[in-house]
């Protein structure tokens, strides 16, 4: 009775990495745990860089990935970084494959919906997915909570290349967003 | 904006609403659970596959490679051992016996002698299966002096047993002769019996 409690406690603890966990164990509860702690966050980056379709298509990718690939996790990155670099890669392979990939710092978001926005977060969103894609990505990445260093895993780039991304989509953002919000 | 701090958090804040407006439905969720569970349980029966094909190779291996059994290795014939071939059989329907003595180069009066005042008298003796064929029976006796030729034809008369099922290598059989050395009967002998000496 104790020793299963103690298996219990040991499964649910909260301060346990549910990847470490499932990369050691196989077991379907700690997938489903990341499933349901990350997936909305993956979807949402992978639909700023894409399209609602695509997202999801690549986010399912991205777990069937982690079910297959689960011992290559190595717990010096956070569970979070390693999904999102599975799902830059995926994307990125898709954009290879649909021939989109040729010109990624000049690509643009297409508006999502063409109904008139009048929400102040709303405009300031439809302006970060006006970004050019890498400059969105870096920004979107950033306000995942990432680091910058793990920004510049995730994308296999400099810290430095990094933070001048972010330097320019913020400038571009203020001055496409200035007159509104300075009022 | 006033600063860069408040740009950033009204950044956040437009990314983190969008999130929560947008994001994926608890079918998706669900759908995508059972996706990550497909997977293992095809390689479960992958697993389970290999595992029998190879416990069936092993098995066919096993078959294959097996020496002739105990029982077989440990009663094979070897008539060198024996110093008396007793053939009983039947010629024109009447029960004939004949009786081949193997030539010792030491005691071999004493030897026929005994094995003469041995027919000369009825007796009961047990005897175990060497081999049991299509044509006869070879039976040794327990002192393992005689070997016992019967032809299947001659076993009917003698016992109601059933020749292709009951008669093993190895089985312990009680045979009774009589006093012209033709022998009378042969019944099987239950292994609990346990035969510790010839009679």
């Amino acid at each position: 009775m104790l020793i299963a409690l103690k298996t219990w406690l040991h499964k649910v603890s909260p301060s346990r990495d549910p990847l470490e966990a499932y990369q050691q164990t196989g077991e379907d509860v700690y997938i489903e745990i990341l499933i349901n702690t990350y997936s909305q966050d993956l979807f949402h980056f992978l639909k700023g860089q894409s399209d609602g379709v695509l997202a999801q298509d690549i986010c399912q990718k991205t777990w069937l990935t982690v079910v297959e690939k689960r011992h290559l996790y190595r717990n010096q990155q956070t569970p979070k970084a390693w999904l999102f670099s599975i799902a830059r890669n995926a994307l990125l392979d898709e954009f290879k494959k649909q021939n989109r990939l040729c010109s990624l710092d000049e690509q643009f978001h297409e508006a999502a919906s063409e109904d008139k926005i009048e929400n102040k977060a709303d405009v300031m969103y439809e302006a970060i997915i006006a970004l050019p894609f890498l400059q969105r990505e870096a920004l979107s990445l950033q306000l995942e909570g990432f680091s910058l260093q793990e920004i510049a895993t995730i994308t296999n780039s400099e810290t430095e290349t990094i933070k001048t991304r972010l330097r320019y989509a913020k400038q571009t953002l203020k001055q496409r967003l200035g007159d509104n919000h300075g009022k | 904006m006033a600063n860069d701090h408040d740009f950033d958090k009204a950044l956040k804040q437009a990314y983190q609403r969008q999130k929560q407006q947008h994001g994926l439905s608890k079918q998706d969720l669900e759908q995508i659970k059972a996706k990550c569970r497909q997977p293992k349980q095809n390689k479960f029966w992958q697993q389970a596959q290999w595992a029998m094909a190879c416990a069936g190779l092993l098995f066919l291996g096993a078959l294959w490679i097996q020496p002739e059994s105990e029982v077989t290795h440990l009663y094979a014939l070897d008539l060198t051992q024996y110093d008396n071939i007793e053939h009983h059989g039947k010629e024109n329907g009447q029960y004939t016996v004949h009786i081949t003595r193997k030539q010792k180069p030491q005691y071999p009066d004493a030897v026929q002698t005994k094995h003469s005042e041995l027919l000369a008298q009825a007796r009961s003796f047990h005897g175990r299966i060497i081999e049991n064929n299509s044509e006869f029976l070879l039976i040794a006796d327990c002192k393992k002096n005689t070997l016992f030729e019967i032809e299947k034809s001659l076993l009917s008369d003698l016992s109601d047993l059933n020749l292709d099922g009951q008669l093993r290598q190895g089985e312990l059989l009680a045979l009774t002769s009589n006093k012209k050395g033709l022998l009378v009967n042969l019944t099987t002998l239950n292994q609990n019996q346990g035969i510790y000496s010839c009679p």
